[in-house]
């Protein structure tokens, strides 16, 4: 399982779930996690039909798509999608 | 000596009664002048002479003020087209103050106008003024039921607060308002993402004193074209006065951006939008040109163009609040020094989530982002008041009128 992270410096909320990020990396350091800056990767945006920031997307072995989360969410909902996909 | 006596008790007692006798002003004998005051409600200069003639009233109670609302009663209307045609007067708008054969049309402040009405009603004191309606055969429906203005309309409580003068239960009302406003409007995200950019170059710099005189520089810079922004409305809705279907355009206005406000807390989106990329990427890297400029004070020249620039091009994502606002604190006939005192407040208020954010980040060192959960609070509350404001603007304009 890896999750990508899709963030802008412009954009508050992305602001808001960065420590929170940090602190569930830092408890969890088998988890795989890439964080794209959208201005810097802007293809992502239709790649991963994005149309909001931020956007974390869980995906499989594969690199198939498994569940995404949007928007300012708490730990709780981080951490659950994680148990639930850890062995995917 | 009797009779001596008995002329001089009478002459005292004479002299005595003359003594108590009211001033010309006070004349017992004088009789009443009747003023004949066609208003609407909502009508902003009609709400200026209803205080002036209050206080004409006090002043000399003979005058009894009869009063004639037209918006809302077309017998009124119908009465005051009467008036104009026996009288051959336009009588296209409200205020129209008629006293014996003279119509005034309008009404300026009470130096001008009121100064005008006040010379009227001292003409009828003295001479035998027309009394238009009772020759049109409306006396005794007027004489009936005066109407005379309320004389005491001061509320109980009043706060003296510096620049804003009196605060009563009204403009109370107003300062909480326009608290309410700014917030909701400085919380739109939209309006932030270019000083996180500033931060976020910010940071980089290793000279302290220049991050802070930069960041402060676009802050301010905002801020005051912002002010320029509501003072340029502010000024259209007072030079127009209250024209109906401005006041229910921006009613309507006030509905819609109320609507969008209560669906967005609805809808809970804590996101930014994803669409404008490409334009932001170009601001920003217009931003890091500026900043690296090795010559401070043309960096500190660009960034104020900058800020001005970005947020006239932005103000669009306010979606109506200035305008809304400011038809509201136009209708409160308030001094000048009131209306840009509380245009302060608003900017004030507007800017500090953007202080906060900013100062946050340079004493840690760190982009800071105010969650989007505050953001859904003031969504809701203030898209209710914005949807609340809008219904009065259009239903019932009198109960906005706060000055």
């Amino acid at each position: 399982m890896k999750v990508l992270k899709f963030g802008a410096i412009w954009c508050p909320g992305c602001l808001v779930m960065r420590p929170r990020w940090q602190k569930i990396e830092e408890q969890n350091e088998w988890l795989v996690t890439e964080y794209f800056d959208i201005d810097e990767f802007p293809e992502m945006k239709e790649k991963y039909r994005l149309q909001e920031y931020p956007t974390f997307i869980w995906l499989d072995q594969n690199d198939q798509e498994i569940d995404r989360l949007t928007g300012e969410v708490s730990e709780e909902e981080i951490l659950d999608l994680i148990n639930k996909y850890k062995e995917k | 000596m009797k009779r001596l006596l008995s002329l001089l008790v009478i002459s005292v007692l004479i002299f005595n009664i003359f003594s108590f006798l009211p001033t010309k002003a006070e004349a017992v004998f004088v009789k009443d002048v009747p003023v004949y005051f066609f208003r609407g409600e909502g009508c902003p200069h009609c709400a200026a002479e209803e205080i002036f003639l209050e206080k004409l009233v006090l002043e000399k109670p003979y005058v009894k003020v009869h009063d004639f609302e037209i918006y809302n009663d077309k017998d009124n209307l119908k009465l005051m087209r009467e008036v104009g045609e026996y009288m051959k007067i336009n009588v296209a708008g409200v205020p129209l103050t008629i006293i014996g054969d003279k119509a005034i049309s309008g009404y300026l402040n009470d130096a001008t106008t009121g100064q005008q009405i006040a010379n009227q009603v001292e003409q009828c004191e003295i001479k035998d003024c027309p009394d238009i309606l009772a020759d049109l055969g409306h006396g005794a429906l007027i004489y009936g039921q005066p109407e005379v203005l309320e004389e005491n309309k001061i509320a109980a409580a009043e706060v003296d607060l510096p620049l804003f003068g009196k605060l009563s239960g009204s403009t109370t009302s107003l300062f909480a308002l326009t608290t309410a406003i700014a917030f909701l409007d400085g919380f739109n995200p939209c309006a932030m993402w270019v000083l996180l950019f500033l931060i976020t170059l910010l940071l980089g710099m290793e000279d302290k004193k220049k991050r802070w005189i930069l960041g402060l520089a676009f802050i301010i810079s905002s801020g005051v074209v912002y002010y320029l922004f509501l003072a340029a409305w502010l000024n259209i809705f007072l030079f127009i006065g209250m024209i109906a279907t401005i006041r229910i355009i921006i009613g309507l206005v006030a509905i819609g951006a109320g609507y969008f406000n209560l669906k967005s807390w609805y809808d809970h989106k804590t996101g930014c939008i994803a669409e404008g990329s490409e334009n932001r990427r170009k601001i920003f890297d217009k931003l890091r040109n500026i900043i690296s400029r090795k010559n401070f004070l043309w960096a500190l020249a660009g960034i104020i163009v900058l800020a001005a620039v970005i947020n006239l091009v932005e103000l669009v994502c306010s979606a109506g609040l200035p305008a809304i606002y400011t038809q509201v604190l136009a209708m409160a006939e308030l001094s000048p020094v009131g209306y840009y005192s509380y245009l302060l407040w608003y900017i004030f208020i507007f800017m500090l989530d953007d202080l906060v954010v900013f100062i946050i980040a340079m004493v840690t060192l760190q982009a800071f982002g105010i969650s989007s959960k505050y953001a859904l609070y003031t969504k809701l509350i203030g898209g209710i008041i914005i949807l609340l404001l809008g219904i009065l603007l259009i239903f019932k304009p009198a109960w906005l009128m706060f000055g």
